[in-house]
């Protein structure tokens, strides 16, 4: 049996849309801890502090991805969070609100249009299945 | 399907071959497709959204000079050619010649021979 869970499964949706003509995303999911070592103690003290998580996505720029690449100019532009859904396969996914921090387009004159975004999570990370 | 689409785009030239290089005549291009660049796959999608394949345009003239002239006039029409759709479906998004034209020398028969490689994008 094949654990493994094949990259080519993945993709990125906002809601019920797949952001067209991406080809990877990555996420990072922190907890902060907290150093509460007091003077006379001969060892580190920690307290578990907030988690976090930020991420980015990149791909090929669509030309017409209304309800995908889109939207996340219009919520880049507006500086509003949404919910991000990255899926690995149809049904291992994590599940965000997220803000956009930046926006990064390369065009090379030799290639295609790129583009790329960098994300940080508002609240809570819900990761479905794993 | 890819070489008869460049091959329609050099109507300038009159004895092209798609694949072989017959020795006869003496004066003809060869289009043939060599190794290319990895393609761009993207989520969602089994076939790649984008392929990078890369040609060869052979020349053989019995005049070096005739020779390159022809091959100048092939690189004004492809180097660079922005995006451009065909009956067949399939679109060339770029094309750009890659290593310029290169000079191999003369056959046993004396005729000029150039090569000329191409970086394609294809969708």
């Amino acid at each position: 049996m094949s654990l493994a869970l094949p990259g080519n499964e993945g993709s990125v949706m906002i809601g019920a849309n797949t952001v067209a003509y991406l080809n990877n995303w990555k996420l990072s999911i922190v907890g902060a801890e907290l150093d509460t070592t007091k003077f006379g103690d001969t060892d580190k003290r920690r307290e578990t502090g907030l988690k976090s998580g930020s991420g980015s996505a990149t791909g090929v720029v669509a030309g017409e991805d209304t309800t995908g690449q889109d939207v996340l100019w219009t919520n880049y532009q507006a500086r509003t969070a949404f919910s991000l859904i990255l899926m690995v396969d149809d049904t291992n996914a994590i599940t965000a609100d997220v803000i956009i921090t930046k926006m990064t387009i390369t065009d090379e004159v030799n290639g295609v249009a790129t583009m790329s975004f960098d994300f940080e999570t508002d609240g809570s990370v819900a990761v479905d299945t794993f | 399907m890819l070489l008869e689409n460049i091959e329609s785009l050099i109507g300038i030239e009159s004895n092209i071959y798609i694949g072989n290089f017959p020795d006869d005549p003496d004066n003809i291009c060869t289009i043939t497709q060599i190794p290319g660049r990895p393609s761009v796959h993207v989520f969602g999608q089994q076939q790649a959204a984008i392929r990078q394949p890369s040609i060869q345009i052979r020349i053989r003239d019995t005049s070096y000079t005739l020779g390159q002239a022809r091959c100048e006039a092939i690189v004004t029409v492809l180097d660079g050619l922005p995006k451009t759709s065909f009956d067949t479906g399939s679109t060339i998004l770029n094309m750009f010649l890659d290593s310029d034209i290169i000079p191999m020398g003369k056959d046993t028969k004396d005729r000029s021979e150039f090569i000329m490689i191409y970086k394609i994008m294809t969708e």
